[in-house]
Parts: C-alpha cells; structure tokens; sequence
C-alpha cells in the first residue's frame, strides 16, 4: 500500500480564502506563490511542496524541530487532514475521495503522541477491540485480533485481558494503546513520538518491538527527536524545515554533514556528530555513518593499535553495532 | 563551610502503607550544589523530590529542609517559598493565562506587595531569557517556553532551592537544551539545584549524581565517576553516556584512553594522541 | 503566527475596554445583558446591536475573531430558533404538513430570539476576551466579598472559575487529538455521534475526563508548592481601581438603556 505525496501544500488558513487562493493557483500562479513563503500573512503554510512515496516494507524516519509539519504530514496519511494543493494518493487512489479515506482509515494505523491519554474502556479488552469492531468484524474474529495483538506488544492476554486500562502502569497504558491500533491490522504503522516521556528501559523495549513490527513485514512511519534511534531503525530519513521537505534519504545520506543538519536545529546521532568533529581535527574516518562500535574500531585503526582489515565488518555488523 | 540544605534521616514512605518506595533512605545535599538525581520509573526519585518541599512528609525517619522538619506546620510555606519546584508536564502546573500573574502566583501567595512584586515578576522572567514575554498567553507558548515559565514562577518566590521533577522529559531537544542552559546559569549565580531526570547528557554537567534503585542510594558521586560505570548503569536500566561506551569500547581494542563522560572529553583525549602519534 | 479566539480565551490588547476595571467590567455586561433583554422589538434590538459591536469597535478586537469565539455555540442559537419556529403559531402559514406548522409569527419570532441571543453570546464573549481569567477570577472574588462574612466561598468559587477557564482551551484541544485519534480508529464519530453507538461518544469523554483529573493532581501539587493557601494574606500584581474609562463604560451602557427604553416606547416594533 505504497502512499504517493504529490506536490502537497496545507495551510490553517479558513476554508474561504483557501478556496480563493486555489483559484489563484489555477490561474497559473502558482511560481509567484511559491515566492512567498513566510512573507504573505494569508499564506501560512504548514506544509509546501512535499513529494514522496512510501513504499511498501519501509521504515521512514521524519524529523524536524517543533513547528516544522512532522504531525500535519503524518495526519495526511490516513485522510485525517486533507491538503489544501496538490494530493495523497494511496494505491494510486486519492485520498480526497471519502469512500477512498474511510477505506484507507483501517489499513493505516495512526498512533498518536502519548497514546495511552486515549483509553477509554472499562476492560483492556474492550479497549483493544474498539477498532475491529468499528470494522464491523464478527466476534470471533474480534477475540481473535485482540488475543493476537496484546500477544504482538508483550502483555499476557490471560492476566490483563479483564482489567481496567487505568490500573496499569504507563509504559503497559502505552502498550494497550498501541495493541488498539494493531488490531485492526493495518498494512501501515505511523508513530508520532512514540517513545516520548517513557524512562530508558521501556524506551528500549517499546523500540525493539518496533523494530520487530517492521521486520514483520508492516511499513512503519515514525516521528522522532532522537536521531540515534532514527539511524538504527530507518530505511530512510525525511527531515522537515518550515514544513519543507529539507533532506530526503537513507540515514547515512541524511546524516553524513553534521553541519547541514545544524542549520534546522538538529543534531547527528552522537557517534556521527563526533566522527564529523574529529574529521576536523585531521582524523581518516572513512564510513559515511558512524555507530559506536564502527566508530571505535576505525578511531583505534587510525590510532595505529588495529589493524584496517579488521575494521571491515560490512553493513550488517554495522547496523547491529548502532543499537 | 558550606550548610546542608536538606537531609534525610532515615526516612521511609509509602502511598499505600505497604509497599514502601523508599525505607531507610539518607541523603544529605549542600548549599549551591547542584545535583541530579538518576533512577528508572518506580526508583522512588519523584517521591524523594517531593519530600524535599513537603509535598509528601515521611511515614518513619525524618527529612530535614533548611534545618527544619518538613512535618512541621509551622515550617510549611517557609520551606515551599524556599524550596521551588518545577513539575514533569509543561501543560498541568501553569495556573494562569497570562504569563506574568502566573509567575506572580507564587510571591502573591506570600503576600508581596507592589512595587517588590512586579520587580521580581519582571527579574524573574529575565532570568529565565524570557522578557518581553510578560502579557503572552500560556498556552500559545512551546514546551519549553511554559517549562521556563514555570521556572520563572518558581524564582520569583526568590527561593534557595530549584527542583526540577523530570521538568525535560516531555520537552524536544530544543526545549531541554534551552530549560538546561537556565538551570546552569543559575547554578553559577548560587542557586541549589535538584534535578530529577533520566537523560545522561544533563547529568553529566550536574556536579553530584545520585542513582536511584529500589528506594536505596545505590550511586552516589561526582558525574565522572557515577557515569562512568556502564555495567552498574546497564543494571540498573538507565543508560550509559555516549562518551563513556566509546571509551569502553576504545578500551577493549587496546587505546589507551580514560573512561570520559562527555563528547568534549573524549575529543580531546582522542585528538590528544592522535597528534602525539 | 495565527491566532484563533475560543469562547473564554482572552485575546491580549491594550484597548479601551482591555483597560477597563475587571469588575466594571463584569458589572457591566450583565448590565448590557439585561438591556438586550429589555428591548422589545426590532429596533431596540437594532439599537442593542449597534451599542455591542460599537463596544467590540473600542476592544479593537477583529469581528470575525470575534464571530468565531462564539461560534461554537451556535448551535444553541440555532436550536432555540428551530424552537421557536415550531411552537410559535400565528399569522400567514408558510408550510404545513403533519404535525409540523411554519408561520408567519413562528418565523419572526424565532429570528428575533436568534438575535438576541447572539447579542447576548457576543456581550458575554466581550469580557473573556477582554479580560484575562486571573482578573475575572479576582473581579467576581471582590464583588462577592461582602457575602463572604457569611460564609459564601467567593474566593474559593471564583480561584475555581479561573482555572476552569485557564483549562478550557487546552481541553479543546486535547478533545481534538483524541477525536483524531479514535476517528482514526475507525470510530464513526462525525456523521452523527449517536450511530456510531454509546462506546464512540464514551471514546471521547473518558479521555477527556481522565485528563482532566491528571491535570488536576499535578495542578493541585503545583498551587500547593507555590504556598496557595486561600485568600489569608494573598496579594495581588494587579491592583484594582475604579477609574475613569469605567466611568465612562457606565455612561455607555446607562445611554444605551436609555435609548432602548426610548425606542420601546416611541417605535414600539
């Protein structure tokens, strides 16, 4: 279920002026528009000029700093908020279509921040079921998804299916809450911050069964601040600036110029951002993203206590060394 | 010499009367330290934060602010306008709309008279890099912003103590960065910080790290020597600083570095013997 | 950066009536309040109107900020409308069938009501726009102190208005994130919250209900930590004053009167 931006533009402004301005557009424009970012009070963009598809099986990083559109293009994507130009198209249809976006709704599981502020069931079972039965799944099947997908975030089916959502813990709270999106199985997961607040071991663990989601074969969306979990985890890193698409590409891509990234206020994953720094300082570091283990290795290669050859682990071990 | 602001003797509590967060718990911190206090969820470290400003007294034992036992009445608001606190979510401790009568909250509740009110209202909200925002509202602040807000309304009861109950955790880098940098001029100008977090990189630039497991003390130290111990840190769920797992990981391939604790540290010592090779 | 006004969120100004004494202020619009209601016919009303939008002219707040504050309640206008344009009867019938009767009376009625009671949203929407909680709070506070040598609470009421006020924005919206949320949980909540059955409606208010009481126990440690301790010895930042712009409010509302007094006599429609 691959989802195409095209040329997407969305601005809070009220729907009147909005429609006068697509007239506008349609007059050709549109070049002129463009101009103008930041100087037409009318024209507060939240998002311009986005163009990307999500492919099927990948794992997209978004980030940004505060402000920059990361939550309005994620809302994008299961018709929740719909563009002012240009269009979403999921399977080559358009979400703008009703029919389209009620469909897409359920393929597209949406876990907000903080999910578990959601709960609202007397049970953790009936909470989770919320969503397969909006489907209008029969019972057995509700049953079924609910057993499957408390299973898929770590919680015990027996001993929590019956309990209140509100006498668990805050990292359990979070897990029902993601279990709720799960069970409607959707084909696409997309996470706004879903480690926020969360202390280092269930940041760890929520993290992991992430990762393990996506090797699952679900296509997985997530914004993030910690650039160290985006390098480990994503096929691909879109970095946002004042709702404009700023970078676009693998982590090592996005990541290598520690000092482009500063200019939006980010910063590398630590390992990266200190390769950068060291390169500086006259130090070969040839791998084009650093994790501490790489990192170690070719610092001590370079030091002259190792030897080059064994610094060449490939990719893999490289991928398994950034976690 | 320099006087203990606050001490636990001893202390035990428990919300339920059975399942004690902390029992026998002492600790004892210094004027113008500036300490963090590290542990996972259900260490007991928002508790003990709360026990420090009589939020919560002790069931046995006894904790001690400037000099004082908290389950005195009479010390009560003495300790509290003493002792400011700055809560975990940005969104639930502002009590008003308008920046300056929430920061006016606080020294209103003391009965502070004008003109001394509005001075400290406007002194406070410089301290916190934030003049010019007297008549904004709160909610259309960031994170970060209302969190410095909340500093700022902490301040201007022109306390001695800063508490900072897990004040980052909800915040974007930008945010804590910005709630961090507050937190260390202050510290410079002589304010006591407490900060309750779990991010190493603020704890590296406390002077004393306290570790939090179970309601025990199990760490205690300058941020050199308690970060530096990454298996201890491993074991107890927090996690290990950047910097000090580079080091261990250089270490076991034979470069003869320290354990350091930030990224400034390792640089150096890196680039160090790289230009005596 | 856009800025929306709510109903109850303060729209910050340094006007007229921004200058104006909080409990003036409130004094004064339920004193506008029941001018409107004294008007009788159309041209006391016209006149209600002019007096209200003339005082919006002087909060130097823009009027469609102002017409979206209130437009969440409009759908109490318009249900009070409808009301009346089936239950008043009299005049030309313009469409009947079954048990359903429009008419003449039904309709100018129903229009008339509608009016009034967008005049009196707006009057009502003026002081919380113009006034910020913490004033309304110590505004309705000191106009009921004399009350509270017997016993009336107006401290306590009016601290607790304040912050109802403070949080009503942020509820909505959190109510907006959560209706997100749930919709994107298949929930069918925009057509009509009743087909959807009673678990889609409850999806919305638990959510809401539990953040509130989380709002409230980190809210009550805060006022605590920062020595709230009631109204003994409490001071103020602001302190209140009568002054002459409130003199001058007074003269306006008591000209307004007057005129609609004048008008329901003379023109009488």
């Amino acid at each position: 279920m691959p989802i195409a931006f095209e040329q997407v533009g969305y601005t809070y402004i009220d729907p009147k002026s909005r429609k006068k301005k697509t007239r506008k557009i349609e007059r050709g424009e549109k070049a002129a528009e463009r101009g103008k970012w930041g100087t037409d009070p009318d024209a507060i963009w939240a998002l311009r000029d986005i163009d990307f598809t999500l492919e099927d099986g990948e794992f997209l990083g978004i980030c940004g700093h505060t402000g920059s559109g990361k939550s309005t293009l994620i809302q994008h994507m299961n018709g929740l908020v719909h563009p002012t130009e240009g269009r979403v198209l999921v399977d080559g249809e358009d979400l703008a279509d009703k029919n389209v976006a009620a469909r897409v709704r359920t393929r597209c599981g949406m876990v907000f921040q903080y999910p578990e502020h959601q709960l609202f069931a007397a049970t953790v079972r009936e909470d989770v079921s919320f969503g397969p039965h909006n489907m209008g799944l029969s019972a057995n099947e509700i049953d079924e998804r609910v057993r499957e997908s408390l299973a898929d975030v770590g919680l015990d089916y027996d001993e929590i299916a019956e309990k209140s959502p509100f006498e668990l813990s805050g990292g359990q709270q979070r897990r029902v809450a993601f279990a709720g999106v799960l069970a409607m199985k959707p084909k696409v997961l997309v996470l706004d911050e879903p480690v926020a607040g969360l202390d280092p071991k269930s940041r760890r663990e929520f993290l992991e069964l992430i990762s393990d989601l996506h090797k699952s074969g679900l296509t997985v969306v997530m914004v993030s601040h910690n650039m160290e979990d985006l390098a480990s985890l994503c096929t691909r890193v879109l970095v946002l600036k004042e709702g404009r698409q700023f970078m676009l590409g693998t982590p090592a891509e996005v990541f290598a110029d520690a000092a482009q990234l500063k200019t939006v206020g980010l910063a590398a994953p630590a390992p990266q951002a200190l390769a950068c720094e060291l390169r500086e300082s006259g130090f070969e570091l040839a791998r084009s993203l650093y994790g501490v283990e790489t990192l170690a290795q070719d610092i001590a290669a370079e030091l002259g206590y190792l030897t080059a050859a064994a610094t060449k682990n490939g990719p893999a071990a490289e991928e398994e060394n950034l976690r | 010499m320099r006087e203990t602001f606050v001490s636990f003797e001893e202390a035990a509590f428990s919300y339920d009367g059975e399942h004690f967060v902390f029992e026998e718990l002492d600790l004892a911190i210094e004027q113008g330290s500036f300490t963090c206090i590290l542990g996972g969820n259900g260490s007991g470290k928002s508790t003990l934060a709360k026990h420090v400003n009589a939020l919560l007294l002790p069931d046995r034992g006894t904790v001690y602010t400037f000099g004082r036992d908290t389950r005195d009445e009479e010390s009560t608001y003495y300790i509290r306008s003493n002792a400011g606190m700055v809560f975990q979510s940005p969104d639930d401790q502002l009590v008003a709309s308008i920046v300056e009568d929430d920061i006016a909250f606080g020294p209103e509740n003391l009965g502070i008279e004008n003109p001394e009110l509005a001075q400290r209202v406007k002194s406070a909200l410089e301290e916190v890099g934030l003049q010019g925002f007297e008549k904004h509202e709160t909610t259309a602040l960031s994170g970060g912003q209302k969190q410095r807000v909340a500093i700022a309304g902490a301040l201007a009861m022109d306390p001695a103590i800063l508490i900072l109950d897990e004040a980052s955790s909800m915040l974007d880098p930008r945010g804590r960065a910005g709630l961090m940098r507050v937190c260390r001029e202050l510290h410079e100008a002589g304010m006591t910080i407490i900060m309750i977090t779990h991010f190493m990189e603020e704890a590296a630039h406390a002077d004393r790290v306290v570790v939090l497991d179970k309601g025990r003390v199990c760490l205690d130290g300058a941020p050199s020597e308690v970060l530096a111990q990454a298996s201890e840190l491993t074991r107890l769920n927090l996690d290990v600083p950047f910097a000090c797992q580079l080091s261990i990981q250089l270490q076991k391939l034979g470069v003869p570095v320290a354990t350091c604790i930030t990224e400034e540290e390792i640089k150096e010592e890196l680039c160090r013997l790289h230009s005596s090779r | 950066m856009s800025r929306t006004a709510l109903f109850g969120q303060y729209w910050a100004g340094t006007s007229f009536v921004h200058k104006m004494d909080p409990r003036a202020k409130m004094l004064l619009s339920v004193a506008v309040m029941a001018v409107i209601f004294c008007a009788q016919g159309w041209a006391g009303l016209a006149i209600c109107a002019a007096f209200v939008l003339g005082f919006y002219a002087f909060s130097e707040i823009p009027l469609i900020q102002a017409a979206k504050s209130i437009a969440p309640l409009l759908f109490l206008v318009i249900l009070t409308a409808l009301l009346n344009v089936f239950f008043v009867q009299g005049g030309e019938i313009y469409f009947q069938w079954w048990v359903i009767c429009i008419s003449e009376e039904g309709v100018t009625h129903a229009a008339f009501i509608a009016c009034r009671l967008l005049l009196l949203l707006m009057s009502a929407s003026l002081l919380t726009l113009t006034t910020t909680t913490l004033d309304i709070t110590e505004a309705f506070e000191r106009l009921l102190s004399p009350f509270a040598r017997i016993g009336f609470p107006a401290h306590e009421l009016g601290m607790m208005m304040g912050i109802a006020l403070r949080f009503l924005p942020q509820f909505m919206d959190e109510l907006g994130i959560v209706y997100r949320a749930q919709i994107s949980r298949g929930a069918t909540l925009s057509a009509n919250p009743f087909k959807g059955g009673a678990n889609s409606l409850m999806s919305l208010i638990v959510p809401l209900f539990t953040s509130a009481f989380r709002h409230a126990e980190t809210l009550s440690s805060a006022m605590d930590a920062r020595c709230y301790h009631g109204s003994n010895g409490r001071t103020r930042l602001h302190q209140l004053a009568y002054g002459k712009k409130d003199a001058i409010g007074t003269l306006a509302v008591v000209l307004m009167l007057a005129v609609v007094i004048a008008a329901n006599i003379f023109i009488g429609f």
